[in-house]
């Protein structure tokens, strides 16, 4: 036997391939899956996708309650109730441990409780406040409970608050009131969702293996990228509607992308966030080579749509030739660091 | 014996399987695997940027060809698209190389439009039909010939996004059924196919996204916001997805002889509850949470994930009943799934619980 193949990570997708090349036979598979996914395994996965629908539909269905019910209760009853959910929830997840799955996600109940109660308390007593300080104020009384909780999906809800407070606070307040452009708007989501993404690295590196999920590296940095290309994309499409600020977006862009690519070739070896970074300079790219061609220029000269294709071509063709090439490298680059 | 196996070659070594794969069988496996190593499938995130870069070349040359007036009759745009398609086929066939691979792609995109569109202005009437029997054809002789899982792909759910087109303009429901029981037939076949052909392998990812997808449009229809005269009873597609939901679970559990096994019987009786008081989209849901776990497949759990959410906000949107009642059954439904979670912890055979 060739021990370097066999001693590839045994999953269910190779199996199963290797039963429709025909190599396994009927039995031969069936016991494999068994070893592979015993029933304890099924058994675990069921309870778990029960527990993350359950959860969510007793969330929802708590939420459209007082969508629906607010206006005839009192607002100590609405209170109450929100109040006794959000301490059951905590005291039920302290009980449970916040290494188990199930304290982990009754503490992400909890929390959503929290921004119930801020919306219901808004409504209550018509304070007047943006909606801007309902998700700030979340995010801030939560944040206790999101350290605590070694728990990913709950670090992205308290991200995704922080966010729509920055965006709705510079459209509720920023740009009316005080004439804040965009771009900072950018920047400020960019910096957030970077500083996020580099805490979450650090985090791996330290050995928090509640972090280790690559979902949230992409999701990060995918968000960071949007962001500093907005800004990007506007200065190359419309120059002279734009400020200083653009072009430092724009810079800040380009030291994104940079710097993504040397951490992710060189430290952290990953080919999602490069793939990720790889699309977005091409997309930045076109729209550069896009405007210098059809900026001036009558839109009949049909031999520039067909130079512009082939433009295209050429820059994802090449695009993703590099990728291959980067992930063939690295791959052969770990091979020899394991031998 | 240590059950955490780790390595293929563990997984051959172990008693259950040992005496199944011969000395033979895994020198087999092992070449195998180091051929399919040296011809690795490309990644995801390569074959979304190559889509969506031939998408936008084909609109280009489509934008060209109409702007310098080259095509300018139906019969034009088709002689132009059979080209465009044979140039594709050939190209494909006779390089590799990453730019020439891209240019093929954006040819067969760009010609399968053209053909289409040409059709639909040669008979003068732009009828849904006379673009759903090309794209029939289109599809029926480039897809052998044409290697590329992009095109393959997308040509199909093109062909049932046109199907489903038609049947609304038609205004016939019940071909929705049909329509629902083809996709379910075929998802079937195709996932749980002994020994599939390596060129079947994007068909199976276009039906398991245009079976839910159907799904979602009929929800659409059924929510009075659209079509309101468009809907009709949806049982006959419950039916037939609870059929082949059951069906599912003895495959994976080995036969009928697992019939008596306690946890086969809970998942039996919730998914006939399913269908008869759901809607059929959360039966494919289901499904395809279920196959993508047992096959190892990430493409088909992400779907579920995708669209479990989506039909069960359709299910309850569409209650007749006002939103205070639906808060409780839809929290009582959450409470029933935590309490059926109970229940399975309960049932978990002991002897092999970790």
């Amino acid at each position: 036997m060739n021990g370097t193949e066999l001693n590839r990570t045994a999953d269910i997708g190779i199996i199963r391939k290797l039963y429709r090349d025909g190599l396994l036979s009927d039995d031969a598979l069936i016991s494999a899956s068994a070893v592979l996914r015993p029933i304890s395994s099924w058994f675990s996965w069921a309870r778990r996708m029960l527990l993350f629908f359950g959860s969510a539909m007793v969330l929802a269905g708590i939420i459209f309650f007082f969508a629906y019910n607010w206006a005839a209760m009192g607002r100590f009853l609405k209170f109450g109730l929100i109040e006794a959910g959000i301490i059951v929830c905590i005291v039920a997840s302290y009980l449970r441990g916040r290494t188990r799955l199930s304290g982990k996600v009754l503490l992400l109940s909890g929390s959503v409780l929290v921004g119930v109660l801020l919306a219901v308390y808004g409504q209550t007593y018509q304070t007047g406040a943006d909606a801007f300080e309902l998700f700030v104020g979340w995010a801030a009384l939560i944040l206790g409970w999101v350290i605590v909780s070694e728990f990913a999906a709950l670090w992205l809800v308290w991200l995704i608050l922080l966010n729509t407070g920055a965006i709705l606070y510079w459209h509720q307040v920023g740009n009316p009131a005080h004439s804040i452009r965009y771009e900072f708007l950018c920047l400020a989501v960019a910096v957030f969702n970077g500083a996020a993404l580099a805490l979450r690295e650090v985090g791996v590196r330290r050995g928090l293996e509640w972090l280790t999920g690559r979902w949230l590296r992409g999701i990060l940095l995918a968000a960071s990228l949007v962001a500093l290309s907005l800004p990007t994309i506007h200065l190359i499409v419309d120059f002279g509607s734009t400020e200083g600020v653009s072009a430092f977006a724009a810079f800040a862009w380009t030291i994104a992308a940079v710097g993504g690519y040397a951490c992710y070739r060189f430290k952290l070896r990953d080919m999602v966030p490069l793939a990720l970074i790889v699309m977005n300079v091409c997309v930045i790219l076109l729209t550069l080579i896009g405007k210098i061609f059809f900026h001036n220029t009558r839109f009949n000269e049909g031999g520039l749509f067909l130079l512009f294709a082939l433009i295209i071509l050429g820059v994802v063709s090449g695009a993703a030739f590099w990728l291959r090439k980067t992930a063939a490298t690295m791959a052969n680059e770990t091979k020899e660091y394991a031998e | 014996m240590n059950d955490s196996i780790t390595t293929i070659e563990e997984l051959l070594a172990h008693p259950k399987v040992q005496g199944l794969v011969s000395q033979e069988d895994a020198e087999r496996i092992a070449e195998s695997l180091g051929k399919s190593e040296l011809a690795s499938k490309e990644p995801m995130y390569i074959r979304i940027l190559s889509g969506i870069g031939a998408w936008f070349t084909a609109a280009f040359l489509i934008l060209f060809l109409g702007i310098s007036h080259i095509v300018e009759s139906g019969m034009g745009a088709i002689i132009c698209g059979i080209i465009f398609l044979v140039a594709a086929i050939i190209i494909a066939r006779s390089s590799k190389a990453a730019f020439l691979s891209q240019l093929s792609l954006a040819l067969a995109l760009a010609g399968n439009i053209l053909v289409l569109g040409g059709a639909a202005a040669e008979f003068g009437r732009y009828e849904i039909s006379v673009v759903l029997i090309t794209h029939a054809v289109v599809c029926a002789v480039v897809y052998p010939l044409y290697a590329n899982s992009i095109y393959r792909f997308l040509a199909p759910t093109a062909l049932v996004a046109l199907a489903t087109a038609w049947i609304v303009e038609e205004e016939v429901f019940v071909l929705m059924h049909v329509l629902i029981g083809a996709e379910t037939l075929l998802s079937g076949i195709l996932l749980l196919r002994k020994k599939r052909p390596p060129l079947l392998t994007p068909l199976v990812y276009s039906a398991a996204t245009m079976l839910p997808a159907t799904l979602l449009f009929m929800n659409l229809t059924q929510m009075n916001i659209w079509r309101t005269d468009f809907d009709g009873p949806l049982w006959p597609s419950s039916l037939l997805l609870a059929g082949g939901l059951i069906y599912l679970y003895f495959h994976l559990a080995g036969g009928l002889k697992r019939l008596r096994e306690p946890w086969l019987i809970l998942a039996i009786v919730s998914t006939i509850l399913l269908g008869i008081f759901t809607t059929p989209g959360i039966l494919v849901a289901v499904g395809l949470l279920i196959v993508g776990y047992a096959f190892g497949d990430r493409i088909l759990t992400a779907l579920s994930y995708l669209f479990v959410p989506c039909f069960l906000v359709f299910f309850y949107y569409a209650l007749n009943v006002d939103l205070a009642n639906k808060s409780w059954v839809i929290a009582g439904s959450g409470v029933l799934l935590l309490v059926v979670r109970w229940i399975v912890g309960r049932c978990q055979p002991k002897e092999v619980a970790t």
